[in-house]
């Protein structure tokens, strides 16, 4: 389960562009637990599926790699947000 | 921020180790962007002009874990040998695949001196017909027994297994000295001589051994007999051999640096070239002076004949010799410390 909810929590966060460290501590901020062991591979795996877009900077004065949404990623973004709330409504009928 | 001397090369050995783990064409973006994260994380506890120690440096990397576990997570397709065994599995593949191919040279050149050679083709083909079978059939061995324990296995802890993940920054390996960096002049070079070589050899083929020679304007170009039938036969092993150098060149000179594919795709080829030295060595005389007597009526050719064969065969042994070395040296490189 937590493993779907990485990928839609990611996908979330970068709506605006971040480096991979900035997304950590961004997440971790919210209350969202999660390593560089699982992020780094998971945002590859993104790009991998078309989800994100990601370029190479040279910035303070070392390059660091920033990821942002494409097209494809926003709509299953938008489709993942969906998914969770239906399930989130019928995990909360289901326990109440 | 910066690090101090021994910080960036402690952190050059760790993304080497991390590199060594990884295959496919991104390592090196995976490997850069690992650095990039690990000085965002020293920057959380060190100023702009402060300088990161070792000892600091140390600290951040035991946290992230060993080069094995962190290259693990980028590898999730090895479905049949999962993350948790396959450091095991491939490391047990590289040490039987070696032996078993170690085993059958030995035992080719052992059979090829002792019992000499009747047909070179057929001893050839039957050399990789065991070297394919013996090491296909030790790797599907191998292969079936890592898939039942992964199955069988599946979500425990294999106390075993922890060796690979444990991690100790002193046991890094060491960074490559500038001589072991592919030189592309060297290569290049390699790579004509290489195209000479078989351009030549093509030529003695079709000349059935003989050699060209300019006796004056008036006769032109001349041919005589120079090399035997016995080494003529072996010339379409020779080219192949230098056929398989020129193309591990080129792949080494388009990736830029040496791979375990390149480093292997050489071990292999020097194995076969102890063979065909070995096979040439038991078809001397492979060079003839006959035509030189005959051309020239000088009888002491007669004798260089002999002593020019007895020094090919010295040179041969001592090639067999050197290689096997050569060969011994690479594989233990390969198994305890891989290319990237």
């Amino acid at each position: 389960m937590r493993r779907g909810v990485i990928v839609l929590a990611t996908l979330s966060q970068l709506e605006q562009e971040q480096y991979g460290y900035s997304l950590i501590k961004d997440l971790n901020d919210k209350g969202f637990e999660v390593g560089q062991d699982t992020l780094y591979p998971l945002l590859r795996r993104l790009e991998e599926q078309d989800l994100l877009n990601s370029e190479w900077r040279v910035e303070d004065p070392r390059p660091r790699r920033y990821y942002k949404l494409n097209d494809t990623g926003y709509e299953v973004l938008e489709q993942l947000k969906t998914e969770w709330r239906a399930q989130v409504e019928t995990i909360k009928e289901i326990i109440k | 921020m910066k690090l101090d001397t021994n910080a960036r090369e402690l952190l050059d050995r760790y993304l080497l180790a991390v590199k060594r783990e990884l295959t496919g064409k991104d390592r090196d973006d995976i490997a850069l962007e690992i650095e990039s994260y690990m000085f965002d994380k020293l920057e959380e506890t060190h100023s702009e002009e402060s300088t990161v120690t070792k000892e600091e440096l140390e600290a951040v990397l035991t946290e992230m874990g060993s080069p094995r576990k962190v290259a693990g997570q980028y590898s999730p397709n090895r479905y049949l040998i999962g993350p948790r065994l396959f450091p095991a599995y491939y490391l047990v593949l590289r040490i039987v695949a070696a032996v078993v191919f170690g085993a059958l040279t030995l035992s080719m050149v052992i059979s090829a001196i002792a019992g000499g050679v009747e047909n070179v083709w057929l001893s050839g083909l039957e050399y990789l017909g065991a070297i394919w079978s013996g090491v296909l059939s030790a790797g599907a061995m191998i292969t079936l027994v890592f898939a039942i324990i992964e199955r069988s296995t599946e979500g425990k802890t294999i106390e075993e297994l922890e060796e690979f993940y444990k991690f100790d920054v002193n046991n890094l390996p060491e960074l490559p000295v500038e001589e072991k960096q592919p030189s592309k002049a060297g290569l290049i070079a390699e790579t004509i001589l290489g195209v000479i070589g078989i351009m030549f050899f093509s030529y003695i083929q079709s000349s059935n051994g003989d050699v060209p020679y300019f006796v004056n304007p008036s006769s032109g170009m001349q041919t005589i007999p120079f090399f035997t039938e016995n080494f003529v036969n072996f010339i379409p092993f020779i080219i192949a051999l230098a056929g398989l150098d020129i193309a591990r060149n080129a792949t080494i000179l388009v990736r830029g640096y040496h791979s375990a594919l390149t480093n292997w795709w050489e071990i292999i080829t020097k194995g076969a070239s102890i063979v065909l030295n070995v096979f040439l060595l038991q078809s001397l005389p492979l060079i003839t002076l006959q035509g030189f007597v005959n051309l020239t009526g000088v009888e002491v050719f007669q004798d260089m004949e002999k002593w020019n064969n007895t020094g090919i065969a010295i040179v041969l042994g001592l090639a067999i010799f050197g290689t096997i070395i050569e060969i011994i040296r690479k594989i233990v490189r390969e198994v305890r410390g891989p290319a990237v």
